[in-house]
């Protein structure tokens, strides 16, 4: 008697609730989605062939406008990974000191993904303090390098200064409030059953599929694999610090969050083992004025606060530049996931699965 | 089973957080209202200026030794170093100096990445970037900087935006 | 090409940048640089400046990369170098020194040269100038640009000026013809008189010309051709014509072609074992003609009655007080990369461990073969592929690129690489049925490189639009962009590029307002 028809909408790729530029194709059943298509490539900017144009030292200023709420990351895969090209011995104070605003930038990272998240989802309260402690953690940023947002915080064999005067103060003063302020946010969130009706149950994904799909980070942890680079193949000062990798097994955006808070824990447990051990000594390595490469071929993958971070060079002979420079962006994978999340589910349950698989567009698109 | 039923039926979690909210309203409105203790984090700011950390990465200037000499020696290292290449520097002489004189000493901001390199690279002290953050202006020349006689020039901050409280510059 | 002479001028700022690149030939002192005492035939140490000694024979053509990386290197300019084509040949000047004087000339402010005072491809860069001067006598049938003028309505924009510096000047109210490429050696417009290019000129700057033709943005520059113009030339020529002045054409402008890469650059235990038995033969055979020279020397002496030479000594290489260490390939140890060429055998090219990472080059043709043994293989057993990419080698011989798999076994906590060399054109063996997630990765490769995938489920294009022209990650995709015109900012201090942007607005109907700061 009624006819039915699928309809296909585009969500984005202007739209608040895809972070960015995504846009996500949808064919729909009613409320039901039938098939999800991302479609990405708004914000390429061309990285890696920026960087075959320009040297070791100057690449490290586009890692920054990569994912661009984690951009001291960005820099320490960068840094390290040239390291690793030319075999470079970092000194023990900048490998503590490294670990340190890594840390706090996944802190940064995750406190931005919460208060977006809850606030795409309905929970406006949770933003505006998950912004306030951000805050405090760019200000530690702006002491030690001077920007808040685009660091460029490391240089190729160490660090640029030491810390400057009363950074380690500013730190332990944020340290001193930020497990209250994650009851506060588990107040909010955790027992609420708005948020429990939105996220249990929601975009699931089981370990195989993640795995499968190369998906990494805290959605591949929430789904009961315990895969943490920082674990698996330490790199800085990983190997020194002791914590441990959360994980959850239900696979859906509710056990996502609980890692994701957990997370930010164990941050605030290794930040506090930097700042309590941080060793004396120099922060730079003894290099020459002018890096030339020799022919070699390394990547080196860290732990972002989104997943495993791949930096991928190739190294000429006598040049100043990378010949090849590829990253394997941690969005950029993940988002491989989303159809498989979102198909057969509701409309409304494609905002939370992008938000809980935490893309930046920036990193995405490159 | 009752334990969760009890759960659904009396709002625990929304007594919690209105308990968290009304906990900051008190806090405010007590604190900063009544007894003017700043417990707030935000600035308001056209008024009132963010003290910038000494560190901060604002706009490159050019800076003069004590005789008002330009410090600058033209040896070119930031303009190599420069990510964006928004630097230019043409090398001359000056009478009675013995070190080489930029002739001209050209920035282009609008490219300007602002991430230290040049300073960093700079073996004489001769460029700084200042602390000042507020660097929109109407025209595409009020974003190219040269120096001294030009419209705008590497000496002085911008006319447009304002120069940050934080004078101590390292 | 040699150095004969290399000398340091005032002005140095004691930055050890050339002792680094060239140790044997300069000493960074506590205020100075110096050419070190062995290497002259002088022998005396300082600046060379005065006395500016040769340098030894032997050392002319051995070092000359090493001289000229450290004249280049130099953040002062202070290094300076005499090069001859030839030995014998009298010392040509050398073309750093060309350049810098002519950039001093003009911020000092000094006037161009008269038409009766030195010519001006006198700023050419040498090799211009050697090429003129074995071209003329073929010069004569060749096609070649026999006048050039400007039209009125010169907007002094130096578009003409950045394509070709040798014909063109920018005055305030106008652009010139130089006098030394000129028949009457005047400088004027040459709208009036019409006088000839010399032909030598004529032919070797047609390119540039043309280019500049091209560039002037209200199309001012004419010129007379003599001869065919070479079909290559004349292609891009419709083509900017059809899309207007704002389209910006690579081929005719030679200072934005793209430096294809010399070397492939691909890690090799192979490789690195036969460079490194290289430099042992030579370094021993060194060795040898030394004690051999010795011992001539020796009993050359002992027939005279004079005292007998020093023994030599030989050279041990500098140690570097840094905390560099290149990570040197070492033969394949792993038991995964053992069992894959236990169970692989001959597919297996080479395999190898660097840097700590394993590294297993197989044949394109068994890639599917090797996944599915990686990830199906109790032993190997790894879960994942983290990453796929490839890079273009356009200098190697008998592949064009190479596609990488890094693969993590989780359980294990092991990482390694699959490496395949596939040539222009070849199709690979999709990886999405061992590993889903090659899918993103596979169309990103396609989009960025242009390799194409069997079996893929949908290999379209996913960072560049579809339709998109060209692989922009290849090394011969130039990093400007197509259609970007080249406009200088930094010669639009007085705002001429804003000028005709408001025009080319007005007459397009729009009613720009420049909004003014208060």
């Amino acid at each position: 008697m009624f006819k039915t028809e699928e309809m296909e909408i585009n969500l984005g790729p202007q739209h608040p609730s895809t972070h960015g530029v995504l846009r996500v194709k949808l064919r729909l059943d009613g409320e039901t989605v039938v098939k999800c298509t991302p479609i990405i490539g708004y914000l390429h900017r061309g990285v890696e062939k920026i960087c075959e144009d320009k040297t070791y030292f100057q690449g490290q200023v586009w890692t920054d406008r990569m994912d661009y709420v984690a951009s001291v990351s960005n820099n320490l895969g960068w840094a390290e990974g040239v390291e690793k090209l030319f075999g470079i011995t970092v000194p023990r104070r900048a490998h503590y000191i490294r670990t340190m605003l890594t840390e706090l930038n996944r802190l940064s990272s995750h406190l931005l993904w919460l208060g977006t998240h809850a606030l795409d989802i309905g929970a406006m309260t949770v933003f505006l303090y998950a912004f306030r402690e951000r805050e405090q953690i760019l200000d530690c940023f702006e002491a030690f390098c001077g920007a808040r947002l685009t660091t460029t915080a490391f240089r190729i064999g160490g660090l640029r200064e030491d810390l400057p005067p009363g950074f380690i103060k500013q730190v332990q003063a944020f340290q001193d409030r930020f497990l209250d302020c994650l009851d506060e946010y588990e107040t909010l969130l955790t027992e609420n059953r708005i948020w429990k009706k939105r996220t249990v149950g929601v975009a699931l994904l089981n370990a195989d599929d993640a795995i499968a799909l190369g998906v990494t980070g805290p959605v591949l942890r929430a789904a009961g694999n315990p895969y943490d680079i920082r674990k698996a193949f330490p790199y800085a000062a990983y190997a020194e610090m002791q914590f441990d990798v959360p994980t959850r097994t239900a696979g859906d955006t509710y056990a996502r969050y609980q890692v994701r808070l957990e997370e930010m824990r164990q941050s605030h447990r290794i930040i506090q083992q930097c700042v309590d051990g941080l060793p004396e000594g120099p922060v730079m390595a003894k290099l020459p004025k002018v890096l030339k490469s020799e022919v070699n071929e390394v990547y080196h993958a860290i732990e972002a606060p989104k997943g495993e971070l791949g930096y991928y060079f190739v190294g000429e002979k006598g040049s100043q530049n990378p010949y090849r420079m590829h990253v394997r962006a941690p969005s950029f994978v993940n988002l491989q996931a989303l159809p498989k999340m979102t198909e057969g589910k509701l409309l409304a349950d494609v905002i939370a699965a992008i938000g809980t698989l935490d893309v930046v567009l920036g990193e995405v698109d490159r | 089973m009752a334990a969760s039923f009890l759960r659904t039926l009396i709002p625990f979690d929304i007594y919690g957080g209105m308990k968290l909210t009304g906990k900051y309203f008190g806090k405010v409105f007590i604190q900063s209202n009544r007894q003017k203790k700043r417990t707030h984090f935000t600035a308001e700011y056209p008024e009132v200026k963010v003290k910038l950390a000494p560190r901060y990465r604002g706009r490159l200037q050019m800076i003069k030794d004590e005789q008002g000499e330009i410090k600058c020696v033209c040896c070119l290292a930031c303009e190599k170093i420069c990510p964006t290449q928004v630097i230019t520097i043409e090398k001359g002489k000056k009478e009675g100096r013995k070190t080489p004189y930029p002739t001209r000493y050209d920035f282009e901001m609008e490219r300007c990445i602002f991430c230290e390199f040049c300073v960093e690279s700079c073996g004489f002290d001769s460029i700084i970037l200042n602390h000042q953050f507020e660097l929109a202006a109407y025209n595409r020349e009020d974003f190219s900087h040269g120096m001294e006689g030009g419209f705008q020039n590497m000496f002085d901050v911008t006319p447009v935006g304002h120069y940050s409280v934080a004078e101590d510059v390292q | 090409m040699a150095i004969t002479k290399v000398w340091i001028e005032e002005g140095c700022i004691v930055c050890n940048a050339c002792e680094a690149e060239c140790p044997d030939v300069f000493l960074v002192t506590a205020d100075s640089c110096h050419i070190k005492a062995d290497s002259r035939v002088d022998g005396k140490q300082d600046e060379n400046l005065v006395a500016k000694s040769e340098l030894k024979a032997d050392l002319h053509r051995s070092l000359e990369d090493a001289i000229v990386a450290a004249a280049a290197g130099c953040p002062v300019n202070v290094i300076k170098y005499e090069q001859v084509a030839n030995a014998a040949e009298a010392p040509a000047a050398p073309p750093v020194d060309a350049e810098i004087d002519a950039a001093l000339g003009k911020a000092l402010g000094a006037p161009e040269p008269a038409p009766s005072a030195a010519p001006a491809p006198a700023a050419a860069p040498a090799p211009a100038v050697v090429a003129a001067a074995q071209a003329p006598e073929a010069a004569t049938d060749k096609p070649r640009i026999t006048k050039v003028w400007i039209e009125e309505g010169c907007i002094v924009c130096n578009a003409c000026e950045a394509d070709s510096p040798e014909v063109f000047r920018v005055t305030e109210t106008t652009c010139m013809i130089k006098p030394g490429v000129r028949l009457d050696g005047k400088e004027t417009e040459n709208r009036q008189e019409k006088n000839g290019l010399k032909p030598e000129d004529g032919e070797r700057l047609m390119d540039s010309i043309i280019a500049a033709a091209k560039g002037c943005p209200v199309n001012v520059i004419k010129y007379d051709v003599f001869g065919n113009v070479p079909a290559a030339e004349e292609a891009p020529a419709a083509a900017a014509a059809d899309s207007g002045p704002y389209v910006y054409d690579y081929k005719a402008a030679p200072n934005r072609q793209v430096a294809m890469p010399k070397t492939a650059p691909l890690a090799s235990f192979h490789a690195y074992e036969a460079e490194q038995k290289a430099l042992a033969e030579a370094d021993e055979a060194k060795w040898q003609k030394q004690l051999a020279d010795f011992e001539t020397a020796k009993a050359k002496a002992a027939a005279e009655g004079k005292d007998a030479p020093k023994p030599p000594v030989r050279a041990v290489p500098r140690k570097d007080d840094n905390d560099l260490k290149f990570p040197a390939p070492t033969d394949a140890k792993d038991p995964d990369l053992l069992r894959l060429h236990a169970l692989l055998g001959d597919k297996v090219s080479q395999s190898f461990e660097q840097a700590g990472e394993l590294t297993c080059q197989v044949h394109p043709d068994c890639i599917l073969e090797t996944l599915m043994l990686c990830r199906g293989d109790h032993e190997l057993n790894y879960e994942m592929l983290a990453d796929q990419t490839a890079t273009h080698y356009p200098a190697a011989e008998g592949f064009d690129f190479s596609i990488v798999y890094h693969l993590t076994s989780i359980a294990r906590r092991k990482r390694l690489r699959l490496r395949v060399l596939v040539k222009e054109g070849q199709v690979v063996d999709s990886a999405t049925q061992v590993y889903p997630s090659a899918n993103w990765m596979e169309r990103e490769i396609w989009d960025m490189l242009g390799i194409r995938f069997e079996n893929h489920p949908d290999l379209t294009r996913i960072l560049c639009p579809e339709g998109w022209e060209g692989f922009p990650l290849r090394k011969e995709y130039p990093t400007l962009g197509w259609g970007q015109r080249d406009i200088d900012f930094r010669e639009d201090r007085a705002g001429v590029v804003m000028r005709m942007a408001m025009e080319k607005a007005g007459q397009m109907g729009i009613n720009l307002v420049v909004p003014k700061a208060d």
